[in-house]
């Protein structure tokens, strides 16, 4: 059964705000999914613990951190697997993907969260959010322009 | 009860990866589709999410389990969440921050052929190279906290 992206974002953003109202998904405020955010809690959680540093990280996940990026990624193993989606392959170069990872995450909390948390962050009122959003729109058309139509 | 917040990230957050494989969910990518060919299917996983939330927002809000919309009541201008950069920071430092941020993410988001949400699912259905860029975020969380953050507060404060 094929999920229609509207769907999946209608429950995905409404699970957003369930899980900031009733599993107490905070400080800060509209943090109910994030991926780069969550990654960075994960992982200082564990450098901190492992090598006694001081790296910062949400208020919520000062005890124990928030697990929606290791939630994501199993459901979406189990997705993959239940519909025989799961094939070992490569896009482009992996050297050029983690480099791009460092890039995309230090741009992403730079602003304060990946674009889902943009998106959930707009929908609690924040204005510079949207504003984030918009300069999205325009990073994605100036690399569509200089990449992907000189690599198509 | 201190730990709900595992609880409900983890249990949520397998529905949704579920959820988002079968979507192909991809917040970037439905920009690019919207730029490049027109495509408006995965854009509408952005509105969707943008209008679940709200929604959500509003019932919650309604039964008194959140504050309705700080941000949209009081100032507009919380610290950015999480940041070590928030704490001081004024409408400029956010703005630039936002616009610089947002441009970048953009930008390599699309060399990597979709948002970080996006590179998760494709690691989970077994692409290498979404496999090193998740690496990538690991390290450069790291190093945003270590180098790049106190950096960016040293010019921006």
């Amino acid at each position: 059964m094929r999920i229609s992206p509207l769907t999946a974002g209608l429950i995905g953003g409404f699970t957003a705000a369930m899980l900031q109202a009733l599993f107490k998904v905070f400080p800060p405020p509209a943090y109910g999914i994030c991926i780069a955010c969550h990654t960075r809690d994960l992982v200082n959680w564990i450098v901190n613990h492992l090598f006694g540093t001081s790296l910062g990280l949400a208020p919520v996940s000062k005890v124990f951190p928030v697990l929606t990026v290791v939630g994501i990624f199993i459901g979406a193993l189990i997705g993959a697997f239940a519909h025989k989606e799961f094939k070992l392959k490569q896009t482009h170069n992996p050297v050029i993907g983690f480099i791009l990872g460092i890039l995309v995450i230090n741009f992403a909390l730079l602003m304060g969260g990946c674009p889902v948390r943009e998106t959930l962050r707009t929908a609690y009122g924040d204005i510079v959010a949207l504003i984030s959003l918009i300069a999205m729109f325009a990073g994605v058309v100036v690399a569509s322009e200089v990449y992907l139509k000189r690599n198509l | 009860m201190e730990y709900l917040h595992v609880i409900g990230t983890f249990v949520f957050g397998i529905i949704l990866g579920y959820l988002f494989q079968r979507a192909r969910m991809c917040f970037v990518g439905g920009m690019r589709d919207l730029y490049l060919i027109r495509d408006t299917w995965l854009i509408k996983g952005l509105f969707g999410f943008f209008a679940g939330a709200l929604i959500g927002y509003i019932i919650f809000s309604a039964t008194g389990l959140i504050s309705a919309f700080p941000w949209f009541v009081d100032k507009g201008l919380a610290p950015i969440p999480g940041d070590p950069l928030g704490a001081s920071g004024t409408l400029m430092g956010h703005l630039i921050v936002a616009i610089v941020g947002g441009f970048g993410v953009g930008f390599f988001s699309v060399i990597q052929g979709g948002c970080p949400l996006r590179n998760y699912v494709m690691a989970a259905e077994g692409n290498k190279t979404a496999i090193a860029y998740v690496f990538g975020l690991a390290v450069g969380a790291v190093i945003f906290h270590k180098f790049v953050a106190p950096l960016v507060k040293a010019i921006l404060i």
